[in-house]
């Protein structure tokens, strides 16, 4: 690709990013009513959240953690996001992951921030490893994670001198997910999020943490588009995702997705070592997510099928 | 040159390239032997379509009157050529007009059909509802196929005659509108609304100058004449187009009874040409070809112009919107090198109809990258508004289709973002699959998805379902004033259309 077409091509990705940016406002703070789901990656939240059978990148380990031996060597994700509406806030996180004698040990972080100094943290390590490799690319892949969920809650005394006052309270639980591709351009994968369903409580404010069980299918076709399809279930509530990504004649990706009829999208530009990502999504209460995310990879296997 | 009259006018070259009898057929039917100048086709087509639509009242699929369970409609069509230029076309159809369940259904009938003879300097053609409402106007749309009186089609006879090699000389006179038919056909004093038009076209290689005369009679909506004048002549490297329309209720008595023109030069003035217009006129001024052009510094241009459309010009058998008075001007400019062009456009705009009034300035970036990637970033200003961003990506390949666009309408205030992403994979033997996911000023998220299947020139099947039923939102996004609002309409449906014979 000569000079100027990667300027024109930096350039229409980055007026996305502006475009996208845009949308988003100032954030300010509510009581979560519930905990779970925080910081999935850009990719994911541009296909609609459709990523359980992808494991596109890193952040596999937030979603179904078999997902991480498509990575590579080494990776690493950081990413930033904000949204207006009903479900006000900023997140932010970093995942980075690392391959040791066949298997993938990764670690995640990140912090949704809520104004008046309520936050919700949460902390994600885990290992995934290829159990059967066919040809072609075939695989069948497991993978677990242990995962701590941190809530910073602050409350006004109403006592001028005392001030706010701020708790936290800390819960460990488990992931595990596993994810097969019989033949290469079709993956099939389950996982579950939060397996003890803890939740939380702090005094008389309750938060609770669903347990949540994701399965869905993908196709993949050679290296130029997928579409994605995933259930969830999740407190009794189901819901259906769907997702679709198209490589362009340029390392451009287009990607699309929908949940609960709530549409996202976005476009991530794919510079071999490194990857960055433009994307928005409509929320549940209302309003528009927008963020963006920025990828490493050392040793990253050819993108055949993917 | 608005969207809407290069599609027109693109969409009048195909129909006159593909109608039999066309200037295509004519040049093919003169480029074959003698002894296989008569040509006989026929063909006949039946579309079909099964649907289910869905609203919101409390039963969710709950057969409302506009969802369709079958609709079909089967169509025949014969076509005959024969050495001279004489050539015949007719089309009978019969089933249900529309796809909706409210449309009308009649028996088997004449849909459309000509006679036509045509020869290099003379062409005449006795019509039945086809597509020979135009005129050569440039930039006033003084008489179109689509327009509120024409686009039901009609009957009649059209005549052009090329007198000189400049000079063409056309009438076409047809019934429109309520006429009392026989088989098909207007039956004597049967009423309804007449038209008939006039145009004279002088046109060399420099310079074209045209007359139109328009006088329509009806019944419902009363008479009313026109007459419209235009000219393009060259000016040093550029070409100074000028058209100037006047209509008037009545006849053409009541057009001449003050002035013809109806210009007032008195009353105009710099920044008030509008003043001096008759409200029944309409004056369209364009320049072309401002350009200068250098090795390192690519091509710039200029075009600007002025338009007035009356609040009281009567254009029931063109497409001149009444109450708008623009001025504007057009800038571009592409790379040396690269497929890349800028654009600027400013305007002065004052739209009766809408209200709409003040300054506008539309910056567009439109690039074109190596492997067919374009993309298109703008940005529209309004006076009094926020300004609006939009950017837009597409990307065509023999396997894949897809575009993604982003718009923000009230940029740095309600941001509320608009997205569209269509996407299609080829997936072989005529097998198609498509969606689309768009997102309509931050609030609502809709959904289609449709499987095409061709077997060549004969069948064609669609299946589709979805939550709302696309139509323009890509070009509305990108080029309109304001993102398309979308009615949710559940919906699934299947079109098939199968097709034998030649035609």
């Amino acid at each position: 690709m000569c000079a100027r077409c990667a300027i024109f091509s930096a350039a229409a990705v980055l007026a996305l990013a502006c475009v996208a940016a845009a949308a988003a406002a100032a954030a300010t703070d509510e009581l979560p009513v519930s905990f779970g789901g925080e910081f999935p990656s850009a990719t994911a939240r541009a296909l609609g959240n459709a990523f359980t059978a992808l494991g596109d990148d890193v952040t596999a380990l937030l979603l179904n953690p078999a997902g991480l031996v498509t990575t590579g060597a080494a990776a690493f994700y950081a990413g930033y996001g904000g949204a207006e509406g009903e479900a006000k806030a900023r997140d932010g996180g970093v995942a980075a992951a690392g391959r040791l004698r066949g298997t993938v040990f990764s670690a995640a972080a990140s912090r949704t921030g809520l104004t008046g100094g309520a936050a919700a943290e949460l902390y994600v390590a885990g290992a995934a490893r290829t159990l059967l490799e066919g040809a072609a690319g075939s695989f069948l892949s497991v993978g677990a994670a242990l995962r701590a969920g941190r809530l910073l809650l602050e409350t006004d005394t109403g006592c001028p001198a005392c001030g706010t006052l701020r708790r936290a309270q800390t819960v460990a639980t488990a992931d595990a997910g596993m994810m097969i591709r019989p033949l290469p351009f079709v993956s099939l994968a389950v996982a579950a999020e939060n397996l003890f369903g803890r939740g939380f409580e702090i005094d008389a404010v309750q938060v609770p943490w669903e347990r949540a069980v994701r399965y869905g299918a993908c196709w993949l076709h050679e290296n130029r588009f997928i579409v994605s399809w995933e259930r969830s279930r999740a407190g009794g509530r189901t819901s259906d995702h769907f997702g679709f990504r198209v490589r362009t004649a340029f390392p451009l990706e287009i990607m699309a997705g929908m949940t609960d009829e709530r549409v996202s999208g976005g476009l991530r530009w794919d510079g071999g070592a490194w990857r960055t990502s433009a994307v928005f999504g409509q929320q549940p209460g209302g309003g528009v997510y927008a963020g963006a995310s920025i990828e490493f990879f050392i040793g990253r296997p050819e993108r055949v099928y993917q | 040159m608005n969207r809407a009259r290069q599609a027109a006018i693109i969409g009048a070259a195909v129909l006159l390239t593909a109608a039999p009898g066309g200037p295509a057929g004519a040049d093919a039917a003169r480029s074959e032997p003698c002894d296989t100048c008569a040509a006989f086709d026929w063909g006949w087509v039946y579309n079909s379509v099964t649907s289910l639509a869905r609203n919101s009242d409390p039963f969710p699929w709950n057969d409302p009157l506009d969802s369709v369970h079958v609709a079909g409609r089967v169509a025949a069509l014969v076509s005959w050529r024969a050495r001279g230029g004489i050539s015949l076309f007719l089309k009978g159809a019969g089933g249900a007009a529309g796809e909706t369940h409210a449309s009308a259904r009649g028996g088997f009938a004449l849909e459309q059909g000509h006679v036509a003879l045509e020869s290099a300097r003379f062409s005449a053609r006795l019509f039945s509802r086809e597509r020979v409402f135009r005129t050569s106007g440039r930039l006033l749309p003084l008489v179109s196929n689509d327009s509120p009186l024409v686009s039901g089609g009609g009957e009649g006879l059209a005549l052009s005659a090329a007198l000189a090699a400049p000079l063409r000389v056309s009438y076409t006179g047809a019934v429109l509108e309520k006429r009392r038919t026989a088989a098909g056909l207007p039956a004597p004093g049967g009423g309804g609304t007449h038209l008939n038009l006039v145009s004279i076209d002088f046109e060399t290689e420099r310079w074209h100058a045209g007359l139109v005369l328009a006088d329509t009679r009806a019944q419902d909506h009363g008479d009313a004449v026109l007459i419209g004048l235009g000219c393009g002549i060259p000016v040093g490297g550029a070409v100074c187009i000028a058209e100037y329309a006047r209509s008037a209720a009545g006849t053409w008595s009541d057009l001449g009874r003050e002035r013809l023109f109806g210009f007032e030069t008195r009353r105009m003035k710099p920044g008030s040409i509008s003043r001096g217009v008759s409200p029944d006129a309409a004056l369209k001024v364009e320049v072309l070809g401002l350009e200068i052009a250098g090795a390192r510094l690519g091509r710039i241009g200029l075009v600007p112009g002025y338009r007035h459309a009356g609040g009281r010009l009567i254009n029931r058998q063109g497409e001149i919107p009444p109450g708008v008075v623009e001025s504007y001007v057009v800038c571009w400019w592409r790379h040396p090198t690269l497929a890349a062009m800028l654009t600027a456009e400013a305007a002065d705009r004052c739209v009766a109809a809408t209200g709409e009034s003040g300054g506008m300035l539309t910056a567009a970036l439109n690039v074109r990258l190596r492997g067919g990637l374009q993309t298109r970033e703008a940005l529209l200003f309004r006076a009094g508004r926020r300004p609006t961003l939009v950017c837009s990506v597409l990307d065509e390949n023999s396997l894949t289709r897809v575009s993604a666009t982003a718009r923000i309408d009230d940029a740095g205030e309600a941001n509320r973002l608009s997205y569209l992403a269509e996407g299609a994979v080829n997936l072989g033997r005529g097998l198609t699959l498509g969606g689309t996911l768009l997102l309509a000023s931050s609030a609502n998220g809709f959904y289609s998805v449709d499987l095409e299947m061709r077997g060549g020139k004969n069948f064609f099947a669609r299946a589709s379902f979805g939550s709302y039923v696309p139509h323009s939102e890509y070009v509305m996004l990108n080029h309109g004033p304001e993102a398309p609002t979308i009615e949710g309409s559940r919906f699934v449906s299947l079109q098939t259309r199968f097709a034998f014979g030649g035609i």
